[in-house]
């Protein structure tokens, strides 16, 4: 019995051993190192490193204006476009749930916004933005509207980035469709018997059975919008332009390490700062879940 | 059924039909908004530069197919080379994550281990990483190495089964083989490694598909990696490659024109694979997206 043991483990062992290996290189090293750097000035090419203790956080907290600015677009811009998109996902959902057709025609377009490799999306966006050359400024002329600056301007830069994110709802759009062709056909029809509305349809069949899903992937996309650093890093011409107001905090973080003057031990107190904040949000979000999610649906 | 039942049944089915004609009126309203940028992209990959940054108009004067060959000719912008590259990079990270990750789920699976199911739940946890909690010491670590300006912090860290997604995607998999089929094979004498490779890997072929379509969407849209390691413009990615268009007249002040028709004709050349790719391996590409929009 023992000698059975002993030879699954060892084969076990030997299968899953390079992943014990690489999870202690690239994820356990790496968390600790970055929590010691933290409590340092260390910077790439600057041999003399001095220890700070916690020096580095109470810059961060209190005299980091860039940091409280981050990290506030970052808040506004996944708290609107998390919810945002996720609306858009939920309409056109609900459209194709509907037994229409050319539903897969429909759905490949939806689709194909987020195909699209993100470097691309920047490139088409400034030039379909751009305010005197681009197509929405030239509609809005039409209609007598003088158009905003879009990226080009701190005021509407970053409401830009919510909407051009928003612009890829596909994805939640297909899980929303699937969650939706899970409600039993049968409801509608006995609420069709009974004279329902469209409204009260949605709000007495279809919402209940979706509410679930829809706000666990709203929290979800909540935060991983702060995570975002794709979009605004390419509009923002990798430094925040115009004037800071696309500098989202993985942004700032991204300049302080790995740009002039390469400040990695400050830099690494600002990721376990983030990290800090983005594990509150999912705690909290776990205490809240059980109010939003219908336990007589599942 | 009564007059009045009747008469509402009636009326319920013509709101239907009123509802069905709005829902077409929205998904065709939607779907333009949606194409409106594709739109733009086409035609003014044919503009003119003049018309290119002039107000916008519709349809250029002619349809210029001559960017696509301009594009190719900008001294010192080598398109094929950015793509190969890309693909280099891509193919390293697939080949790197396959077999490992394959191997490491295997194991998982096949054997007894009595923390196994602990490790696993360790191993998940790190997907809440946010990744600037990793990048700084690797970045430190690939300087000390003399790695800079190299391709390898990219995808070493797929020979080490580090891709905690796609393990999951393996494991979940194997888990549905049923054991039978190795009980067969080990009466037969097959050793453990040979079981894999006879019997596992021809079965998980939906896994390769989906990692391969994930990962060359990825990849592709990599940006944060490019911008830390790759610094020489011979070795940049296509994610890095359209910033040399785009700044093909920036002599340095705030406000430069950027030639527009020629950032279409690129960016047409390099959204064209991976639509391609999409559309290719469509099916596969909705589920794992599906399962991966659901994990975040």
């Amino acid at each position: 019995m023992k000698s059975i043991a002993r030879r699954e483990a060892r084969n076990f062992l030997a299968f899953t051993g390079i992943s014990l290996l690489g999870f202690a290189i690239f994820y356990v090293y790496p968390v600790i190192r970055t929590f010691y750097l933290s409590l340092t000035n260390t910077r790439v090419g600057v041999d003399a490193v001095d220890f700070l203790g916690f020096r580095n956080y109470e810059q961060i907290l209190l005299k980091d204006p860039l940091f409280w600015h981050s990290m506030r677009q970052s808040f506004l811009f996944s708290f609107i476009a998390g919810p945002l998109s996720l609306l858009v996902a939920l309409y056109a959902a609900m459209l194709l749930n509907r037994k229409v057709r050319f539903i897969g025609v429909f759905r490949t377009i939806f689709f194909l916004p987020f195909v699209i490799p993100t470097f691309a999306v920047a490139s088409v966006f400034k030039g379909f933005l751009h305010p005197s050359s681009g197509i929405i400024n030239q509609v809005l002329s039409y209609l007598g509207i003088q158009g905003p600056g879009w990226y080009m301007d701190s005021s509407s830069a970053l409401a830009t980035l919510i909407l051009i994110s928003s612009w890829g709802f596909g994805v939640s759009m297909l899980i929303f469709l699937a969650a939706l062709q899970n409600v039993p056909a049968s409801y509608y029809e006995v609420a069709d018997l009974d004279g329902a509305s469209a409204f009260q349809k949605f709000r007495y069949v279809t919402f209940p059975f979706i509410s679930p899903v829809f706000f666990f992937n709203v929290v979800l996309a909540t935060i991983n919008g702060l995570k975002s650093f794709n979009l605004a890093f390419l509009m923002g011409r990798g430094l925040g332009f115009p004037a800071n107001s696309t500098l989202l905090f993985p942004v700032y973080l991204f300049v302080t390490a790995f740009r002039m003057p390469y400040k990695l031990g400050y830099a690494s107190a600002l990721a376990w700062v983030f990290f800090l904040v983005i594990m509150a949000l999912t705690g909290l979000n776990f205490l809240l879940s059980r109010y939003y999610v219908n336990e007589d649906v599942e | 059924m009564s007059t009045q039942g009747i008469r509402m049944a009636v009326s319920s089915r013509g709101r239907r039909e009123t509802g069905r004609t709005t829902a077409y009126v929205a998904l065709v309203l939607m779907s333009i908004v949606v194409l409106l940028p594709f739109y733009y992209l086409v035609i003014t990959s044919f503009k003119s530069f003049e018309e290119a940054i002039a107000e916008f108009k519709w349809l250029p004067a002619t349809f210029r197919f001559s960017n696509y060959a301009e594009v190719l000719a900008i001294p010192g912008f080598d398109f094929p080379r950015y793509f190969l590259n890309t693909m280099y990079i891509f193919l390293m990270k697939y080949i790197g994550t396959m077999v490992t990750c394959s191997l490491v789920a295997y194991g998982f699976v096949r054997y007894h281990f009595r923390y196994k199911e602990l490790i696993f739940a360790i191993f998940m946890s790190v997907l809440m990483l946010p990744g600037e909690l990793l990048t700084i010491p690797l970045y430190e670590a690939f300087i000390n190495l003399g790695w800079m300006d190299t391709y390898r912090p990219l995808f070493i860290g797929t020979y080490f089964a580090t891709d905690i997604f796609t393990l999951f995607l393996f494991r979940q998999f194997f888990k549905s083989v049923p054991g039978s089929l190795f009980e067969a094979a080990r009466i037969d004498g097959a050793g453990e490694l040979r079981m894999y490779a006879r019997i596992m890997l021809p079965l998980s072929r939906p896994v390769l598909v989906t990692v391969f379509l994930l990962y060359f969407t990825g990849t592709y849209n990599d940006i944060y990696g490019p911008a830390l390691y790759i610094i020489s413009e011979e070795k940049y990615v296509l994610a890095q490659c359209i910033g040399l268009i785009e700044n093909l007249y920036n002599t340095g002040s705030q406000d430069f024109l950027t030639p527009f028709h020629l950032v279409a004709a690129a960016t047409v050349f390099m959204i064209l694979p991976v639509i391609a790719v999409f559309f290719a391996g469509q099916k596969y590409f909705i589920e794992g997206v599906s399962t991966a929009g659901i994990k975040g």
